[in-house]
């Protein structure tokens, strides 16, 4: 199978999907090989494995739609930096998949994880299994030299509590991802997924600090059905990539004066709310 | 070249001084200090009797011509042993060895200290640095007396006149002996926490052996290296390696308040097998030219 597009309800069950998911990964820039951890413990087959789970989400659930695909980073290091909707990730699994998919070459894209996900048993190991990685400098220099690129969500814990009634407002960044963009010399892809907030159908939260999470989102199912509540409603998602901006050639040197970097960043922050209002046809 | 190595009627010294003997030849004396003398001393070693925690210790520095090495081996991990017992051999043991070796011109002081003194933390880096501060739990008297010798080393290691070589070694897997991985994987089953599987790496006897000897003969090392073995798979699969079944279990079925209940006199801080700790070990492979890869097991 060389398409992704060719893929039947059918052949999510019976391994068709996750062999074409393998072979897209080792045709990628991961640096997965069969039988071998990479640094983070990043899995092959365990990756293909969610990785075709999330696909089936893409094609038939979502039915994602990519605009500005020439835009996706060609090679070398990167940023994705994206809005992001409430409850579980669905937007960074399919970013990452169309990264995947719809460049002529296949990028493999890690997210930064929040903390917290460490702590929650079997999300921790299926984040480091598909080679997820915790945001620590470390963490995030080894990504950039193995040439991958990483997409960040800056509004972090704090902002990605959105609910339905103020749907789509990018909350303030956090500036971590800049320091990193100018330190390592490395592009940003602006990007935007509209659909998301949908998905998740975020009614209010809850203020708590349980496990490490700063609010608890409630919404038609959750938490009332329990671990089912995770399950996003079939909106359209529409994913769009601008042309990236290089940060460091023009502002490398103003890596150490936290203003300056505040300011890049709320340009950034502004750039990627028009281009969510344009994409909604808002104002 | 003289060696001295203490704690060398251990089973690991034992090994240490055969190894050293093989590879630097017949014209290095291997001199072994330990409280008692082990039933088999191999014949490599000159065995003398002494305390690292008394004073008399330093007549063996006295009488000896130049020692050049010291590989401090000695190191009480007795299970169920007071803390403050084990404190006055594993801390301040190795304080006294290292005012020693500086006074009386030592050259090269080996401490084999362990992966562990680094914690196990959720935001812990992927791969830890050398660099990494010490945040090992200092409940567990075991892994802080780790850490406080490891600081005290690092504390000596500015000196020009001392080289003071600081080994993080992974957990070792050995054919004998009683270590801490051996009592937790003691039975067939072997219990993990049930939902985490973290990223982990043992050594094999043979690949830390390689570690020290390129050590000896690298009067150029100096400071902290991460010793990491061949070993680097989800904690799941390496249980398998060693021929064991993993068996996820709740966490309050495994261990109370750290008291390991599957096998006696294990206190164990169980975020070890909960997130990683996993180190990088190019330093030692530039430095040191250590290759795990390249070294045959025998014992497993």
């Amino acid at each position: 199978m060389s398409d992704y597009k060719d893929l039947k309800h059918k052949h999510f069950f019976d391994g068709t999907a996750e062999a074409f998911m393998k072979d897209l990964l080792l045709r990628s820039d991961a640096g997965m090989q069969d039988g071998q951890y990479d640094m983070i413990g990043g899995d092959i087959n365990a990756t293909a494995k969610t990785m075709s789970f999330f696909l089936w989400f893409y094609k038939f659930y979502f039915r994602v739609e990519v605009h500005g695909v020439e835009n996706i980073p060609q090679d070398g290091p990167g940023l994705i930096v994206s809005n992001h909707a409430p409850i579980f990730p669905f937007d960074a699994t399919q970013i990452a998949l169309a990264c995947l998919l719809e460049p002529e070459k296949p990028r493999y894209v890690r997210t930064i994880v929040n903390r917290a996900i460490a702590d929650i048993p079997f999300f921790s190991t299926l984040m480091s299994r598909t080679g997820q990685v915790i945001g620590c400098d470390d963490n995030v220099r080894r990504v950039f030299e193995n040439q991958n690129l990483i997409v960040v969500f800056p509004t972090g814990a704090e902002g990605d509590m959105n609910t339905i009634f103020n749907k789509y407002q990018v909350h303030e960044f956090a500036v971590g991802f800049m320091e990193y963009a100018l330190r390592f010399r490395t592009p940003v892809t602006p990007t935007c997924v509209t659909g998301s907030e949908e998905a998740a159908l975020t009614l209010g939260k809850i203020n708590t600090n349980l496990a490490g999470f700063k609010h608890i989102p409630i919404t038609p199912i959750f938490p009332w059905l329990g671990p089912l509540g995770f399950i996003p409603f079939p909106s359209k998602f529409r994913i769009y990539f601008d042309p990236q901006i290089d940060y460091h050639t023009e502002h490398r040197e103003e890596r150490d004066n936290p203003e300056k970097v505040r300011e890049l960043v709320e340009g950034l922050r502004q750039h990627i709310q028009h281009m969510l209002d344009s994409a909604l046809g808002r104002k | 070249m003289r060696i001295m190595i203490t704690g060398a009627s251990g089973y690991f010294g034992q090994l240490l001084a055969q190894r050293l003997r093989d590879d630097l030849g017949a014209d290095t004396e291997i001199i072994g200090i330990d409280i008692r003398e082990a039933e088999d001393t191999p014949q490599e070693m000159r065995f003398l009797e002494g305390d690292t925690r008394k004073k008399r210790i330093e007549d063996i520095f006295k009488v000896q011509d130049q020692i050049d090495t010291v590989i401090h081996l000695a190191r009480d991990a007795t299970p169920g042993l007071p803390s403050d017992k084990s404190m006055m051999t594993n801390v301040y043991g190795t304080a006294h060895m290292l005012e020693l070796a500086l006074k009386y011109k030592v050259k090269q002081f080996i401490f084999p200290s362990a992966s562990i003194v680094y914690g196990a933390h959720r935001d812990n880096p992927a791969l830890i640095h050398e660099c990494h501060p010490l945040l090992g739990n200092r409940d567990v008297s075991n892994i802080r007396d780790r850490v406080e010798a490891d600081m005290i080393c690092q504390s000596f290691s500015n000196n020009t006149r001392m080289k003071v070589v600081i080994l993080r070694i992974v957990p070792i897997w050995r054919a004998q002996g009683n270590g801490m991985l051996q009592r937790y994987m003691k039975h067939d089953l072997v219990p993990t926490l049930m939902g985490y599987d973290p990223m982990f790496q043992i050594i094999y006897e043979e690949e830390v052996l390689e570690a020290f000897s390129l050590t000896v003969r690298n009067p150029k090392a100096f400071g902290a290296y991460n010793i990491r073995g061949r070993v680097f798979m989800p904690l799941s699969k390496v249980i398998k390696e060693l021929g064991k079944t993993p068996l996820p279990l709740p966490e309050p079925l495994v261990h109370k308040k750290g008291q390991f209940r599957w096998s006696e006199n294990v206190r164990f801080d169980f975020n070890y097998l909960k997130y990683p700790f996993c180190v990088d070990g190019d330093r030692a492979r530039r430095e040191l030219k250590y290759r795990p890869e390249e070294i045959t097991i025998t014992r497993v």
